[in-house]
């Protein structure tokens, strides 16, 4: 039917060019550090002088036995004279966790000291742990000029604080985004856990070989985000946060406060993305540090699921963030438009990889023109430069944190392109399917200490 | 892209650089002008000239099988000086009749393109010759095949050109009906012939003939003739069918005495002035059947061969059987 | 949100955009106006020595009557070709003199397709001008050089000739110019090494012969790139640009055109023709070859840009920017030398590289501020502008003033006056468009060029009334055996001019048939 196969020709071109758009604006994103040489000087952030601003770093902390110990410690052995670690911990809940809390405030008096996790609620989220922190904080009477945010395994460098402290007062910010780097990409075996049972070793070899190709995508998008992406959006100011190793000067808390009444909003389920926003919104800047010696090291999700799962909680939470509806606020329209696409990106992104190859192919299947089979084309060739990016990327995180990557791990780089976009695309139907049923309870993302320099065998327990 | 087309928009380039390019909006040639025709064959009859070689053998020998070519009516030769002197008396006889004569003037300077002797000895004798033959036929209206061979031979050049126009000239102001010999569908291109009449003055001639002394088959030369027809102003055209019964000889390269009073050949078509097809004004004798092509195919001369008639006479499909069986037995003296 | 909060680039964003772009364009000039000075006048005495005159010189030759067609089918009939698209060439040529025409009504505006092509050609020259001085620029000289350089590109006899007609490689010229500009770009940014990619791209697109000069572009943009970022620049670039050139194969794959195959064009035969079974004009370094004929014609047009350029290539030895130019321009003087296949107008390759080197020539000779150098310097451009000042007005004299129609032109509009519009016309592709657009034949006359390679114009080909090419096709029975068939039943009704550039108008025997 003519009639019918106008109109796919017409769907295609639309679709196509909206791809086109989106494949270009995400390579135009994730290249932002090397868009111009200065973009990667090493010297860009200085070179930090003699800390001077008193804070706090607050530690959400559920079920954490294994890692909490050793978090805590490297937190409070950082290099600044003067600031807390805040572990929040539910004690009725947790009262393992809150036991070693408790045990690392002792050895380090006038250092750590323990939040509890409000008992008045059912409802277990980062943000009323961070309000109810804060609120100690004022009760106590704590002299604090900035407050950071580490999750429960996060091992900060011993200098972050320094660097941050130094921004603060350099760029005048109200928040400060350190760099966050998913570390475990690799596909051989001897860098995962022996898992228990029959046949580890062999147990361990198929489970490293069989989900290398989205452990690297995942630890890719980390390395992107962080260098570029996050820049990028600092620089145009539309800026949603990475959850941790994130700092905010007690000057912009307070302006959030008197705004919306609280700190964090209790009710959304990615509270960094939302007071990204609402910085934006009271014209505060953030600045981004990713030095590759300071970043916070982290892990992969221990399973595609638990990937998965995370993935449909931000998109979830970038849901609501757009329903609140925050972002109408911002000063100028092209933040405005800029903030659609950034709270859309992890959906548009997700079916662009998928559709490329549709598109071209319904265009050949219904002999559409030839205008338009090339059309429906470029975006397809556009992704394939970007997992030549992500190859180059690889290498390029290879060399930087002198992790070896092997042609193996290229090969899941390359053939888990694709496979990768379909599991993005199914946390995207998830997570609308989620709002839509309005099921806002928290999908956690699991962790089994991988990213650990020598695991610990006290540590390791595996996925919990 | 090309590479022909390219390498001579290079020559191009070069020749240009050479000198200017002399270039104009104004056509050469200017368009033509074509003289009315005058269908001089219409409802005519042909003279049929009874003092010739044939005739005078067939009363000589007895040969009536000689009937079929010294009953029908031919072309008149005038190659010289002396055969234009038989005119007066031709003329007289047509005119007498009501009859239409076919004269063909073969007397060229240099009309073989071999010999300088054969013809008249210069293009002003030539226009003299002309001017003689049109003070010998006086009154008489006839028509004149003009010099067989002459446009399409190897060395027709400008002078032969203007030597043909102005004699056509000549002709036409005295009422004479003039069809210049193009040649035959087998030597030069149609294209090409029209360019060489055309340069002969053809406008001005009732037409061209076509196939004089040949054997082309009449629709080939009638397609030819046809062509060519479109390519000068429509002008008619007469075909020469004496001798072309057969058609061709066979076209072996290694071997043109074929060409050269070969031993199959036969009378073409009577001579017709119905021109029953567009274009054509008649079918006309005009080599007369039975003179030999030369010294070849056993003959010595290029008068009257009576084996070469007998040759004509067997073969030709519209003589009734007895005379071809009569000619087929004759003892030739 | 208070004032002191905003960023300098925040204060101008609460301005009206015609406010913004005022100052914009204010700053602009001012940053631009010592440039402006040397330049303006150069692209103006340019635009006038290349523009007037146009429409009488140089003669009508095939291939530009070849591309206005296609770009003439594209934007008429949404094809490629008036007759089927064989790809002899990327079509993204005649793509552009279409979008040109589409956006400007080009076929109706001139009286002549031809004419339309010389405009798109004075502007493609123009443009290639204003970015030879970029280049110059970028390469390090002094506006006065850089300035020696557009001058020399711009005003040579052999650049004005050759520029005028319209042929691809002038339309490939800007785009091969605008990517070095980019692959230059002092900012070393991922969108300058794109650019410089996608320009390169499309130069290819447009002529495809141009693929041999990647090794230059590639070798420029690596050394001007930044260690800081030098693999995403490349590999970005180098993605991009493949991209770009990738639709023109993608094209033939999507059409079953990509490989050879019984009853259809395909790119892959066609390039193999053009690169292994066309016939060669031989190395200019054998006497008497084709080559060798080429070039003392180009020769005997401007030996001053030429031979300085090449003679200017050792310089690049002293100028490391130098280098991939220099480059540029041996391997272009190589083509002429390896005894391959080398199209009429492979000069136009040669001209901008040429005049950057001349004038880079005299920026090495400069070299520091010293005194005594900038003097030699300067002489060396007097002797070179005084050997131009001496040599060129005699050639460029009549390419302006010749008021003579060209003989194709007057063949034309002798065809438009006297032969009826439903014969059936044979005609040189330089005045096909005219007589389909204009003059509205109809049946549509057949292009010379297809007469004998287009099956499809053979399979309809019932009868031919009139035939307008040159004198020289019909002498030659390899250009097309049909039309030298056709010319032995065909006599002339006008003619042009005479030699092998005149034009006669054959009328065909109505009692012939091909």
């Amino acid at each position: 039917m003519p009639a019918l196969n106008l109109l796919l020709d017409v769907s295609i071109v639309v679709v196509s060019l909206l791809m086109l758009a989106v494949t270009v604006t995400t390579l135009a994103f994730q290249l932002y550090k090397w868009w111009r040489p200065e973009h990667n000087d090493p010297q860009r952030y200085g070179s930090p002088d003699e800390p001077r601003l008193p804070g706090v770093i607050l530690v959400p902390m559920r079920h954490e036995e294994s890692v909490a110990g050793h978090t805590l410690e490297r937190l409070a052995t950082l290099d600044h004279p003067d600031y807390w670690v805040m572990p929040i911990v539910d004690h009725p809940d947790d009262p393992g966790t809150a036991r070693i809390a408790h045990g690392k405030a002792r050895e380090f008096p006038g250092r750590v000291l323990v939040c509890p996790y409000p008992e008045d609620t059912d409802v277990h989220n980062k943000p009323i742990g961070l309000n109810a922190a804060v609120h100690r904080l004022l009760e106590l009477d704590i002299p604090f000029e900035w407050i950071g945010i580490a999750d429960a395994e996060d091992l900060f460098h011993p200098d972050l604080l320094r660097v941050v402290d130094y921004r603060f007062r350099r760029t005048n910010a109200g928040i400060v985004q350190c760099g966050v780097q998913l570390m475990n990409f690799s596909a051989h075996p001897s860098d995962l856990p022996m898992p228990e049972g029959r046949n580890p070793r062999l147990r361990r070899w198929w489970r490293a070989n069989t989900t290398a190709w989205w452990r690297a995508a995942n630890v890719l998008e980390y390395f992107k985000w962080f260098q570029s992406r996050l820049k990028l959006q600092a620089v145009t100011r539309v800026m949603p946060l990475g959850g941790n190793t994130v700092f905010f000067r007690r000057e912009f808390l307070d302006a959030l406060r008197q705004r919306y009444g609280q700190y964090w909003d209790e009710a959304c389920l990615t509270e960094d993305c939302k007071i990204g926003i609402v910085a934006s919104v009271l014209g505060y800047a953030v600045d981004v540090v990713y030095l590759p010696e300071l970043v916070t090291r982290e892990e992969t999700p221990a399973t595609l699921g638990g990937l998965v799962r995370q993935r449909v909680r931000w998109m979830q939470g970038f849901i609501q963030v757009f329903r609140a509806g925050e972002w109408l606020a911002l000063p100028t329209m092209g933040q405005r438009v800029l903030a659609v696409y950034v709270l859309g990106f992890q959906f548009f992104q997700a079916f662009t990889g998928l559709l490329a190859p549709v598109a071209l192919t319904l265009a050949l299947w219904n002999k559409s023109p030839i205008v338009v089979a090339l059309l429906a084309f470029l975006p397809l060739g556009l992704s394939i430069l970007c997992v030549a990016l992500d190859v180059l990327m690889l290498r390029e995180f290879s060399r930087t944190f002198q992790v070896k990557a092997r042609i193996r791990d290229y090969a899941g780089v390359i053939l888990g392109a694709y496979p990768f976009q379909l599991v993005l695309c199914v946390a995207a139907v998830w997570a609308v399917a989620r709002y839509a049923l309005r099921r806002n309870d928290w999908v956690k993302t699991t962790h089994h200490g991988t990213h650990l320099p020598a695991p610990d065998p006290e540590l390791v327990g595996g996925p919990r | 892209m090309r590479l022909a087309p390219t390498l001579a928009v290079f020559l191009m380039v070069v020749a240009g650089c050479a000198s200017p390019a002399e270039t104009t909006l104004h056509p050469d040639p200017p368009a033509r002008t074509y003289a009315a025709l005058q269908h001089p064959f219409r409802g005519a009859s042909l003279y049929l000239d009874r003092d010739s070689t044939a005739q005078r053998y067939e009363t000589a020998q007895g040969a009536a099988w000689l009937g079929p070519i010294t009953g029908t009516p031919q072309a008149r030769w005038l190659n010289s000086a002396q055969d234009v002197a038989a005119v007066p008396r031709l003329a007289e006889d047509a005119r007498q009749q009501g009859s239409l004569l076919v004269l063909v003037a073969y007397n060229l300077p240099n009309r073989g393109c071999t010999d300088h002797r054969e013809g008249a000895p210069d293009p002003e004798a030539y226009q003299r010759w002309i001017g003689s033959l049109v003070k010998a036929l006086g009154g008489t209206r006839a028509v004149v095949v003009m010099e067989p061979d002459a446009v399409p031979a190897d060395c027709f050049d400008a002078t032969r050109a203007a030597t043909l126009r102005q004699a056509i000239g000549t002709l036409v102001d005295a009422g004479q009906y003039v069809y210049l010999d193009a040649g035959h569908s087998h030597w030069k291109s149609s294209g090409e012939t029209a360019e060489r009449l055309l340069a002969a003055g053809i406008e001005k001639a009732e037409g061209f003939a076509v196939n004089v002394s040949n054997r082309q088959t009449t629709d080939d030369s009638y397609r030819w003739g046809r062509e060519l027809s479109d390519l000068v102003g429509d002008r008619e055209f007469v075909i020469d069918t004496s001798r072309n019964g057969l058609g061709p000889p066979p076209d072996d390269p290694k071997d043109d005495k074929e060409w050269c009073n070969p031993a199959k050949q036969a009378l073409g078509q009577r001579p017709s002035t119905a021109g029953d097809r567009p274009g054509l004004a008649a079918l006309l004798w005009i080599k007369r059947p039975g003179e030999s092509d030369g010294p070849c195919g056993g003959e010595t001369t290029y008068f009257f061969a009576p084996r070469q008639a007998r040759n004509l006479i067997v073969n030709a499909a519209w003589v009734d059987a007895p005379t071809r069986a009569a000619a087929g037995r004759s003892a030739l003296g | 949100m208070t004032l002191a909060n905003l960023a300098p680039t925040d204060v101008r964003q609460l301005l009206s955009v015609r406010r913004r772009l005022l100052i914009g364009a204010q700053e602009w000039l001012r940053r631009h106006a010592h440039t402006l000075t040397v330049l303006a006048p150069i692209l103006v005495v340019t635009a006038l020595v290349r523009g007037i005159g146009m429409s009488t010189f140089p003669r009508y030759v095939d291939d530009p009557g070849t591309y206005l067609s296609q770009a003439w089918s594209l934007q008429y009939e949404g094809t490629l070709s008036p007759y089927s698209y064989f790809y002899d060439h990327a079509p993204a040529g005649w793509i552009q003199i279409a979008l040109w025409s589409m956006l400007t009504d080009g076929f109706d505006r001139h009286d002549s397709a031809i004419g339309f092509g010389n405009e798109c050609m004075l502007i493609a020259g123009v443009v290639s001008t204003a970015l030879v001085f970029a280049l110059g620029r970028r390469l390090g000289f002094s506006r006065w050089v850089a300035g020696l350089a557009t001058v020399l590109f711009a005003l040579s006899p052999l650049a004005v000739l050759y520029g005028r007609w319209t042929f691809l490689d002038n339309l490939a010229t800007p785009w091969l110019l605008a990517a070095f500009v980019l692959a230059l770009s002092p900012k070393r940014s991922i969108l300058a090494g794109t650019g410089a990619a996608l320009c390169f791209a499309m130069a290819a697109l447009t002529k495809e012969t141009l693929l041999v000069l990647l090794p230059a572009l590639a070798w420029a943009l690596w050394r001007n790139t930044d260690p800081r970022n030098r693999a995403q620049v490349l590999t970005v670039a180098a993605g991009a640009g493949a991209l770009l050139m990738a639709l023109y194969p993608l094209f033939a794959l999507f059409k079953g055109e990509l490989f050879e195959g019984p009853g259809h064009n395909s790119l892959l035969g066609t390039a193999a023709w053009q690169l292994a079974e066309r016939e060669s004009s031989g190395s200019l370094l054998t006497a008497d070859s084709p080559m060798r004929d080429l070039f003392s014609d180009w020769l005997a047009q401007d030996k001053l840009l030429l031979l300085g350029g090449l003679a200017s290539v050792p310089v690049a030895v002293f100028a490391g920017r130098l280098r991939p130019i220099a480059l540029t321009l041996v391997i272009g003087w190589l083509l002429m030398v390896r005894d391959g296949y080398v199209p009429f107008m492979h000069v136009i390759t040669l001209l901008p590289w040429s005049a950057l080197l001349i004038a880079g020539a005299v920026h090495v000779v400069a070299g520091s501020d010293r005194r005594w150098r900038v003097g030699a310097a300067a002489a060396l451009a007097v002797v070179v502008l005084a050997v131009a000042a001496i040599t060129w007005p005699g050639r460029l004299a009549p390419m302006m003033t010749t008021r003579d129609v060209p003989t194709m032109r007057a063949a034309e509009l002798w065809v438009a006056d006297n032969v009826p519009r439903d014969k059936v016309l044979v005609v040189h592709d330089s005045i096909w468009v005219d007589l389909v657009h204009r003059y509205r034949f109809e049946p549509r006359p057949i292009m010379v060029s297809k007469l004998d390679t287009d099956p499809a114009v053979q399979e309809r080909l019932t009868r031919i009334d009139y035939l307008v090419v040159p004198e020289w096709y019909v002498g030659n029975p390899s250009a097309s055996p049909t039309l030298v068939e056709a010319h032995k039943h065909a006599v002339p009704v006008a003619s042009f001019g005479d030699g092998s550039d005149g034009v006669r108008v054959y009328r065909v025997s109505r009692y012939w048939s091909p």
